[in-house]
């Protein structure tokens, strides 16, 4: 039987009266008190929005008082349950052809080049653990085994400003004057431009620079413009088979519309950051049925691969500026390199947006995108490590994607990937 | 460009205008209560449509003062001048791409509503002038309605002018539906449209039959959820203030048929053609041809009412077409078969969502291609893209379909008392705050109406 209203307060017939505002005060109350310690890294805007935005901003990145109490907390609560697990489970099967020993690779041996089949020649799995063995001449691997041999005689006899090959060290970077100008630049035939883009003017120009920045080069280490540089020349299919893709939403795109499905290994996920890189579960997709989630770091240890794609950045333009962008992206070459010392990397010009979203978005347009671009650039070195840059497939004149090929101003459409893959198939470096 | 903050699911409409407006709503003696929610409806507007404000204020003066009981050279110019202003919104502001100004069609047609309800006399006498402008600019119902009579929201009996009182318990439901709504909208409604905007990425050339059929539902569950999410949020503030509740949607895909569908969706805007159009033409009192002709009018003004370009005339004759068919050719057929009415709300209403959500005509052909493909699609098509949406779609398609179940819905307004409803109902409007602060959420679908 409904009780009698008699519009008066009763707590507990009307208890959201209270129990709204005052835990809406609390959290703001919170949010105030943590403005000037945990939370002064966050900003708000008090005349539009509540103090407790900061503490919202504070749980998702796991701000809080006392990380260890926290940690015991949810442990003694049984609340780490629901935590969603960092363990990678994912295990992929694999031709023999395409298993290869990471170990071999590391130490620059040649061991590769000698190759191992499996005792039954039959598939072998890799879970990161193990190690399976390629067959020097098993078509998929040919070039990954090719690559080990040509890889290692070059550490020793092109480089000998170089001895020691373990490109997870940074040696000390030095000013580009200091560098002889004929080594100073790549070949034309050996990168691709940055495609430029019109600026309309409405560009927030925080998250470029800082100014009078520019990214220095290496004399020494991975990023060093020394060696034999390699030609981007026209290939067929057959070279991406053991091509391994990473990336955001538009490498995931290109995973399902690209027509490499059959060749090409995947690995995206969508609004993933350069920031994120190591710490994200991934899309898995490979072209022998493996699907599935796992880390960079795991995938990167199941196999060797020949050729690396690293196409990121659009998500983190509103995010830090071009230095720090540039930082964390070599940062995460470096890592890639360390796991597989031997594939060539291929750093992929962020894909611009249509003419629309670049005029109307301070944040997200061709301005700050070209500005990016220029930064990771340089990391190429023309030898192993090349710089891509699909825009000129895909915009028109004045740099911008061309409208008709995106239905969001950011992502291709399903049938303009063809283009993409034509760009990859273009421009590719052949050991 | 619109303030999204302000919103009702905003958080500057939640944490900074609903606070201090309601304040010092309360602290109003009560006889003057019109009067500042007339102002703080003003006020609210200036905030979400600062170049419009003066049009909303201007049409209000004018209604107000041309109300008149029973005249009718002043009822048809007011209304004559709320339909010019209405014309040119949708007619020549649509034509140059423009936004039209945010809630225009809604608060036309209370003011048209009004003045031939004091016409009629349904309305007995001329209310006070800050009642009637308050009704004109109620901020709860300003933005996308409900479009609801004066006459239900003010008690004919009671004196002009002299408020309304509060009381604790229709603050608590009202708070309710509010948060109720909030929830609804960013938890669900946002999260389907995120995997229609999935699919919208895709590029309609390029997606499965059965992406292109789960699409046509997940649009249906969207359209639906954030309209009565918003709907919701309406009646709760309306209700905080005072005023009773508006219903504006009845679980309509639980509806037996197209037209009782259109009885259960958008209440208000239904009753409002049906009122003012179909029954003073006659209805469906004067033989199948009239009552043709009839629903003929009511259907093309209801496709001009949303928008100019094709796809929504399309869209009213297509279900113009189905009701016809329903009640006048096949009417003894369903009564026999009464499932073929349910499958033409489960089929064919996805499908006129369809054709109401694209006003592009290549894209809206590319999409019924891939709905009915009778070519096949140039584009690459990956035959598992309904297994890749599902795998992050599947929870708010579950949860959408299960709350179209009249009856779970009404078991939880049984129990709307239960405290523990209440904490979990707490919880997530928290949950949904959450969810604001971190992601950009979507605006309100009906907002451009």
């Amino acid at each position: 039987m409904e009780q009698k209203r008699d519009g008066k307060f009763h707590i507990l017939r009307t208890p959201l009266v209270v129990l709204l505002p005052l835990t809406a005060l609390l959290l703001s109350v919170f949010g105030l008190v943590g403005a000037s310690g945990m939370y002064r890294e966050y900003s708000y805007d008090p005349v539009s929005e509540p103090s407790l935005v900061v503490v919202m901003k504070g749980i998702r990145d796991e701000v809080f008082p006392d990380r260890a109490m926290k940690e015991q907390f949810m442990a003694k609560t049984g609340l780490n349950r629901f935590l969603p697990s960092v363990e990678d489970e994912l295990t992929v099967t694999l031709p023999a052809d395409a298993a290869s020993e990471l170990a071999a690779g590391q130490d620059g041996s040649t061991a590769g080049v000698e190759g191992t089949k499996t005792a039954d020649g039959g598939v072998g799995t890799a879970t990161g653990a193990e190690n399976a063995t390629t067959g020097a001449d098993a078509s998929g691997s040919g070039t990954a085994s090719d690559a080990q041999g040509t890889a290692a005689s070059n550490n020793a006899t092109d480089d000998p400003g170089d001895p020691d090959p373990d490109p997870s060290k940074q040696t000390s970077t030095v000013s580009t004057n200091e560098i002889p100008p004929e080594e100073r630049v790549i070949p034309e035939e050996s990168t691709c431009p940055v495609c430029e883009a019109k600026d309309y003017g409405n560009v927030s120009r925080q998250y470029q620079g800082p100014e009078g920045w520019e990214p220095e080069k290496d004399l020494l280490g991975m990023f060093a413009l020394k060696g034999t540089y390699l030609p981007l020349e026209e290939v067929d299919e057959s070279y991406f088979d053991d091509a391994l893709f990473i990336g955001d939403s538009r490498v995931d795109g290109l995973a399902d519309y690209g027509g490499l499905q059959d060749h090409a290994t995947f690995v995206c996920r969508d609004s993933l950051t350069v920031y994120k890189l190591f710490d994200e579960q991934l899309r898995y997709k490979d072209p022998y049925g493996n699907r599935g989630t796992a880390s960079l770091s795991k995938v990167l240890s199941f196999r060797q691969y020949g050729k690396i794609y690293l196409q990121i950045g659009i998500n983190e333009v509103g995010l830090g500026t071009t230095k720090q962008f540039y930082e964390e992206y070599r940062t995460a070459l470096m890592k890639i390199r360390a796991a597989q010392p031997l594939a060539i990397l291929y750093i992929d010009g962020i894909m611009h947006v249509t003419a629309g979203r670049s005029s109307s978005d301070s944040v997200m347009n061709n301005t700050n995108i070209v500005d990016r671009n220029r930064a990771i650039a340089t990391l190429a070195n023309g030898k192993d490590i090349f710089y891509l840059d699909m825009n000129p497939y895909v915009c028109d004149e004045n740099g911008n994607l061309l409208s008709e090929l995106s239905m969001d101003h950011a992502h291709l459409k399903a049938s303009a990937h063809g283009r993409w893959k034509d760009f990859l198939m273009e421009h590719a470096a052949v050991r | 460009m619109t303030d999204s903050g302000m919103l009702f699911c905003g958080l500057g409409f939640l944490f900074r205008f609903l606070p201090i407006f309601f304040l010092l709503y309360v602290l109003t003696p009560a006889r003057y209560r019109n009067i500042s929610l007339f102002f703080g409806s003003l006020i609210y507007y200036a905030a979400l449509e600062p170049h419009f404000v003066l049009v909303l204020f201007g049409f209000t003066i004018l209604n107000a003062a041309l109300a008149s009981p029973q005249s009718k050279v002043r009822a048809f110019a007011a209304v004559a001048a709320d339909l010019a202003l209405l014309i040119y919104c949708k007619y020549h502001m649509g034509m140059a791409g423009a936004a039209l100004p945010i809630g225009i069609s809604f608060y036309l047609f209370k003011m048209i509503s009004f003045q031939l309800d004091l016409y009629r006399g349904t309305i007995k006498e001329k209310p006070h002038f800050f009642e009637i402008t308050e009704y004109f600019v109620l901020f709860p119902q300003l933005v996308q309605g409900p479009i609801a009579r004066y006459r239900q929201m003010y008690d004919p009996d009671a004196s002009s002018g002299l408020g309304r009182p509060l009381s604790f318990e229709a603050v608590e439901d009202g708070l309710m539906l509010l948060m109720t709504g909030v929830v609804m909208k960013i938890l669900l409604a946002d999260r389907l449209g995120l995997v229609w905007n999935q699919i919208r990425r895709i590029g309609y050339d390029g997606i499965s039959t059965g992406l292109a059929w789960l699409g046509a539902a997940d649009y249906s569950l969207w359209l639906y959820y954030d309209f009565w999410s918003y709907s919701l949020m309406a009646a709760g503030l309306a209700m905080m203030l005072g005023f009773p509740f508006i219903e504006n949607f009845r679980h309509p895909y639980s509806a037996s048929s197209v037209t009782d569908f259109y009885r259960r969706w958008h209440v208000t805007l239904g009753s409002f053609f049906k009122e003012y159009i179909y029954f003073p033409m006659g209805g469906s009192r004067k033989g199948p041809w009239k009552t043709f002709l009839n629903l003929l009018v009511v259907w093309a003004v209801t496709g001009f009412w949303h928008g100019i370009t094709p796809n929504f005339m399309i869209w009213a004759l297509m279900l113009f077409a189905l009701i016809v068919w329903e009640k006048l050719l096949a009417a003894n057929l369903l009564a026999r078969f009464p499932f073929l009415g349910r499958l033409h709300v489960w089929i064919l209403i996805p499908v006129s969502w369809v054709v109401f959500a694209l006003p592009d005509r290549m894209e809206l052909t590319q999409y019924l291609l891939r709905m009915f493909p009778f070519v096949s699609s140039a584009a690459p098509v990956n035959s598992s893209d309904v297994i890749k949406l599902l795998e992050g779609g599947w929870p708010q398609l579950a949860l959408g379909i299960l709350f179209c179940i009249p009856g779970l819905c009404g078991f939880l307004v049984k129990k709307k008392q239960n405290l523990l409803l209440k904490a979990v109902l707490l919880i997530l409007f928290w949950v949904a705050v959450y969810m604001a602060v971190i992601s950009q959420s979507n605006p309100f679908l009906y907002l451009n109406f």
